[in-house]
């Protein structure tokens, strides 16, 4: 936490090492999270791209920030979202057919196992509506509080709470055969 | 396992990474975005060319004095530790509006009173009326002579700028270098009439001790330790309200501005030796001081000041002298963080005599050692010769 308030201090006096180092810790991170969030590739790397961009752009305007991580996965969200609106139809996201895989390979077969099980839960995401899907995510893997998320979705944190808890029973539901 | 728990893990296992291409791309859009966002001048070229715009009745001497002091303090980076200390460095990192008091060595020394607003600093020093007004975004400075109505800009580009800093900034650096350390607590203590908590970091040849405020936790005080330099900042207030008219870069109603070359893209022995004499002629009557180090630097800019004033020193001289003596404080400057090995040797000795060493030094790659005697003469010595 420190180290990233010194980061940011850093970045609003225009140093770009410190700029370099934001990027690298939160890349991955950031990138997870849009990728499932709007499930392609593409439009996940072009919304981590206007992230960091705006963030660049803003950060020696910015006010007091108690977290960077957070915040930026604040951003992503709101891209993320606007993106989804900005679709026509939500319907399916475009699943990219070479996806990458979870960090967790014990060998090939596992690696395979495990390849096949995160592609399941991609298509099962995808059908999950949108708020509930962000509000899953930005938690569960973005580790954001409830009242975070029912800040960026513009509701109650009951909301939020709801959102996140049918959203699991969708997604439950939907990969029932595969988890059981 | 119950379905919802594997979901869970299943979903915290997405670890997707991104592509060296997407990696360049958006680094090289951010950093671009980071370097637009600056208000930046097209004043790039002359890389390591100082240009001094005097006016004619202000004191040169004095003006190149007080640009060295803007530009003493560029020393190089802080700690882990309780989420209280946390509190207390928040301000210090991302506060806008800083107004403080600084001193080099002991409280009764010279105060430097700063108000910082953004890259904008309006400098002022109880040892003299110079006003300096900086603005670090566009490494540019404006001197003002209150007294004689005089105004400088210079530019403060090249290594020089970039050592030239808001003080508050080189408390940030000290955190940053101390970042990993344990985090002593010093409990509480009235500081300044006000109950404060403290906090002692340690590093290895320099410590920052931090008071704060124990209700708001909004620092007070704060002292850091360089080797055996010691600062203090005091009088610290955050975001308070400012005329930022104060920080303005014009030059105000009444006030005369004209043009004059200064370079200090370059510095010297000789320099260095001038400034000597200067130092030993006009503020210690004759002899060479007890030590020379940052604060005394610092505690002489005032003598300089009322004696460059003087009939005899014609204005031309003001200025080669001026320049020389920046010069020469920045040779001295360089030489510890250069790692070159040097010595004040010159406590009591009078200006003028040739077999007393006032100062050595080994220049880079040199077997030899430079010594400079109380006549200002120079001579190379071997190691086992070197002067007591």
């Amino acid at each position: 936490m420190i180290e990233d308030k010194l980061l940011v201090s850093r970045l609003r006096r225009g140093d770009a090492d410190a700029m370099c180092q934001v990027y690298q810790k939160y890349k991955d991170y950031l990138f997870t999270l849009a990728k499932a969030l709007l499930g392609g590739q593409g439009e996940a790397e072009d919304v981590v791209h206007d992230v960091f961009v705006s963030f660049a752009r803003m950060v020696r305007q910015l006010q007091f920030m108690t977290n960077l991580k957070g915040y930026l996965a604040t951003c992503v969200g709101n891209r993320a979202r606007d993106r989804i609106r900005a679709r026509t139809r939500q319907a399916a996201a475009n699943l990219d057919s070479t996806d990458p895989v979870s960090s967790n390979t014990d060998g090939p077969q596992q690696c395979a196992m495990v390849q096949e099980e995160l592609t399941r839960l991609r298509q099962a995401m995808a059908e999950v509506p949108y708020e509930q899907r962000e509000a899953v995510i930005l938690h569960i893997k973005g580790r954001m509080k409830f009242r975070e998320i029912a800040k960026l979705q513009g509701v109650p944190t009951s909301t939020s709470c709801a959102r996140y808890r049918y959203g699991l029973d969708k997604l439950r539901s939907l990969l029932n055969s595969e988890v059981q | 396992m119950r379905p919802a728990e594997k979901i869970k893990k299943m979903i915290k296992k997405l670890n997707d990474t991104t592509s060296a291409e997407m990696d360049k791309k958006v680094l090289s859009d951010a950093l671009q975005a980071l370097a637009d966002s600056k208000e930046t001048t097209s004043a790039d070229a002359e890389p390591n060319k100082w240009r001094i715009i005097m006016k004619s009745r202000i004191t040169r001497l004095a003006a190149a004095a007080v640009i060295t002091i803007a530009t003493l303090f560029g020393i190089g980076q802080f700690f882990g530790g309780t989420v209280t200390f946390a509190q207390v460095i928040e301000p210090i990192l991302n506060a806008r509006t800083i107004v403080f008091d600084f001193l080099v060595g002991e409280e009764e020394g010279p105060v430097i009173h700063d108000i910082v607003v953004g890259n904008r600093i309006r400098r002022t020093f109880s040892n003299m009326e110079t006003v300096l007004i900086l603005d670090l975004d566009n490494a540019k400075m404006l001197t003002l002579d209150p007294l004689n109505k005089g105004a400088t800009y210079m530019d403060i580009k090249g290594p020089i700028g970039e050592q030239t800093k808001n003080f508050m900034e080189f408390v940030r650096n000290a955190v940053t270098r101390l970042e990993g350390q344990e985090v002593e607590e010093l409990g509480q203590q009235e500081i300044d009439g006000r109950d404060a908590i403290g906090f002692l970091v340690r590093g290895h040849d320099e410590g920052i001790k931090i008071w704060a405020d124990s209700e708001t936790a909004t620092p007070i005080r704060i002292e850091l330790r360089f080797g055996q330099t010691r600062y203090i900042l005091k009088n610290i207030e955050f975001d308070v309200p400012v005329d930022e008219s104060l920080l303005s870069m014009d030059v105000p109603a009444g006030y005369i501005l004209s043009e004059q070359e200064f370079d200090l893209s370059q510095f010297s022995e000789q320099d260095f030796i001038i400034t000597l004499r200067i130092l030993v002629k006009h503020s210690f009557g004759g002899n060479f001081p007890e030590s020379l180090g940052l604060e005394d630097f610092v505690n002489m800019v005032g003598q300089i000041q009322a004696e460059a004033g003087e009939p005899k020193i014609s204005e031309e001289e003001q200025v080669l002298l001026g320049m020389h003596f920046a010069r020469g404080v920045m040779f001295f400057q360089q030489l510890g963080p250069s790692g070159i090995d040097w010595r004040y040797i010159g406590n009591g000795v009078k200006l003028g005599r040739a077999d007393k060493a006032v100062f050595l030094y080994k220049p880079r790659d040199s077997k030899t050692y430079r010594v400079i005697y109380g006549d200002l003469s120079v001579k190379d010595v071997s190691p086992q010769d070197l002067p007591e």
